[in-house]
């Protein structure tokens, strides 16, 4: 069987390596504060089993964090998208993977945003709605430009073929 | 928009109101009896009687300041609706995006002749615009009036060849009756339904307990526990015989009409145009009569779409039918598909790992115009959806559905009991739905979209 997710024309549009530093940053953010309580909580003088409990959070928020940045780079290559005449299509996942086609004529809005880490790295968050809140069809990691041309081409396409109002 | 304009509704509205809000204090003191609650007895009667009456005025005086301040404006392109006392609210429903309008009878409005209109648009918790109430002419002509607007006569997709020729050949838009349910089917139906008849004769194991209890000891202590069992049992018999009582269904031009309801009478209709989907389900005792039930998802029809309970039921648009009048029916409301020869993928073998229950009923169906899930244990559940209201489509895969070969198709219908997913198929044939149901997407797009909140 051929791969079950190769794209269905042409090669999949990748997104931006920025993505994965900010993945890994957002790993780093969770992970670590948690590691440096249960630290503290470890190194206090407690009772035995409060001790224990907060080496047992320090591994798991390390091991956590390892698997978030090993991933970040995969998870990043491994999400994709593609226009094509009638429709765009976006894939993503590592463990749990995933495509999704949404025609033009379905689009009801486009969204973009960004954060300020986001606006740092240069890059931007494209999310395109149908009437089915189901759709959940989210584009991280664009660069900046490429999230406005494709909001752009997206809009317009919108228009053209007038779906909702 | 000036600040306050339009129409009241009916000016007996806050009796009918009030006097359905004031039903609750008629249940907490008769469950205080009931239950022999200690407060009930230590309460002097005229205290009572008082506190209700206040509670009662309370509840009469609120109801009367919400008709007051509540009116609404039936314009060239919108409904809207301005209510509130404090918080003025004002919404806009503009006409082409109304999904379908619902006349209901609640009971005590119906006693004085009135009725209550529901216009639903789509998308979630919160798309229903209720007037009430109306005079019941009135709020049957305004239905009509909106349908008119609503139902798509200026809709291009309605036109779109080849997709319904059973409704093209329907020129004159008289009254059909497509289907009506007979008392005797309907109470025996119900008490086959596994979750009735559990319930019924649990309720009936502890009553008789509690009275041999009673008999034997003198304590009625099992009342507690037979009491609010038993009030469960008469909010489903409710629900699935009263509300469904006279239940007829019938088709006039591109709507469908359906009447049901002893106490409370309800009068849906449903633009054709506006079904997003069809489901026929076929409970474990029922499929040995060949019996089953049809539900119709028109966007709007979402769970807690509407707090009156009488409406709960709404999606019901068949409540036991033969199996065959079931998938006539679907075969109608889509324009002559069968859902029986629609070419099918079943699951594979492989999938009895990850699904041991269900795999051997699950089928996809796909042709140029439906879309069809089957699956189901005991319970046998088949999602019909027309390709042309799917919104996007997808596949799905975890780790444990890669090492089997196995993927998911997911299919994206607006908020309703839609769900026509197809889960654990071999993957290939996943793909290869989803590659055949691609250029079948791209048709032009239903109006659908959520009420305008101003």
């Amino acid at each position: 069987m051929t791969d079950l997710f190769a794209a269905p024309q042409d090669a999949w549009q990748r997104v931006s390596p920025a993505l994965a530093t900010r993945d890994r940053l957002a790993a780093a953010s969770f992970w670590v504060p948690l590691a440096v309580v249960g630290a503290v909580v470890a190194a206090v003088p407690l009772p035995t089993w409060a001790r224990l409990l907060g080496v047992a959070v320090v591994v798991v928020a390390l091991v956590g964090l390892a698997v978030d940045w090993s991933l970040a780079e995969r998870r990043r290559a491994r999400r994709g998208y593609l226009e094509t005449e009638d429709e765009v299509v976006l894939t993503e996942g590592v463990l749990f993977r995933s495509m999704t086609v949404v025609p033009y004529g379905r689009l009801q809005y486009v969204d973009v945003e960004a954060g300020p880490l986001q606006r740092r790295l240069g890059i931007a968050t494209l999310t395109v709605h149908t009437a089915s809140p189901r759709t959940a069809a989210t584009l991280p990691g664009l660069p900046t430009d490429e999230a406005a041309r494709l909001r752009g081409v997206l809009t317009e396409r919108v228009r053209e073929r007038g779906a909702g109002v | 928009m000036s600040e306050r304009e339009g129409t009241r509704t009916h000016p007996l509205t806050p009796l009918a109101e009030g006097v359905t809000a004031a039903r609750w204090l008629g249940g907490i003191v008769l469950v205080g009896l009931v239950t022999g609650e200690s407060w009930v007895r230590h309460v002097p009667w005229w205290a009572a009687v008082l506190s209700v009456l206040g509670l009662g005025l309370l509840t009469a005086g609120g109801t009367a300041a919400g008709w007051w301040f509540t009116r609404y404006v039936l314009d060239a392109t919108e409904l809207r609706q301005t209510s509130g006392i404090l918080v003025h609210t004002s919404r806009r429903v503009p006409y082409e995006r109304i999904q379908s309008v619902d006349v209901t009878e609640p009971f005590l409005a119906r006693i004085l002749g009135l009725a209550q209109l529901d216009v639903e648009s789509a998308g979630g918790s919160d798309s229903t615009t209720s007037l009430k109430y109306l005079p019941l002419h009135e709020a049957q002509h305004m239905r009509a009036w909106l349908l008119e607007r609503a139902g798509g006569t200026h809709e291009p997709t309605t036109s779109e060849p080849g997709l319904h020729p059973a409704e093209a050949t329907d020129a004159a838009p008289g009254l059909d009756e497509v289907a009506s349910v007979p008392l005797g089917r309907l109470v025996l139906a119900t008490f086959l339904r596994l979750d009735v008849a559990l319930l019924s004769l649990l309720t009936v194991g502890l009553g008789v307990a509690t009275v041999v209890e009673g008999a034997v000891t003198g304590t009625w202590g099992g009342l507690l526990v037979v009491v609010p069992f038993a009030l469960g049992l008469g909010q489903l018999l409710m629900t699935r015989i009263v509300q469904n009582w006279g239940f007829t269904l019938e088709r006039r031009g591109r709507t469908l009409r359906i009447e049901r309801g002893l106490l409370s009478r309800v009068s849906q209709t449903v633009p054709l145009d506006r079904v997003q989907g069809l489901i026929v389900s076929e409970p474990l005792v029922w499929r040995r009569l060949g019996w089953a039930h049809v539900e119709v998802d028109v966007a709007g029809y979402g769970p807690g779409s509407s707090s009156d309970d009488s409406l709960e039921d709404r999606a019901t648009l068949l409540p036991v039918a033969a199996r065959s009048e079931a998938l006539a029916l679907v075969s109608r409301m889509l324009g002559g598909v069968d859902v029986e020869t629609v070419p099918r993928t079943p699951a594979t073998r492989r999938a009895r790992a990850v699904d041991p229950l269900q795999w051997s009923r699950r089928w996809l169906g796909l042709d140029d115009r439906v879309l069809v899930s089957r699956r189901g244990r005991f319970r046998l559940v088949t999602h019909v959806a027309p390709v042309r209201k799917i919104q996007s489509a997808g596949l799905t895969q975890g780790p444990l559905q890669r090492r089997l070969g196995l993927a998911t198709l997911v299919v994206h219908a607006p908020p309703g009991p839609l769900l026509a997913d197809a889960e654990n198929l071999d993957a290939s044939d996943v793909r290869a739905a989803l590659e055949r149901l691609r250029p079948l997407l791209d048709r032009p797009a239903a109006v659908v979209g959520p009420p305008v909140q101003d």
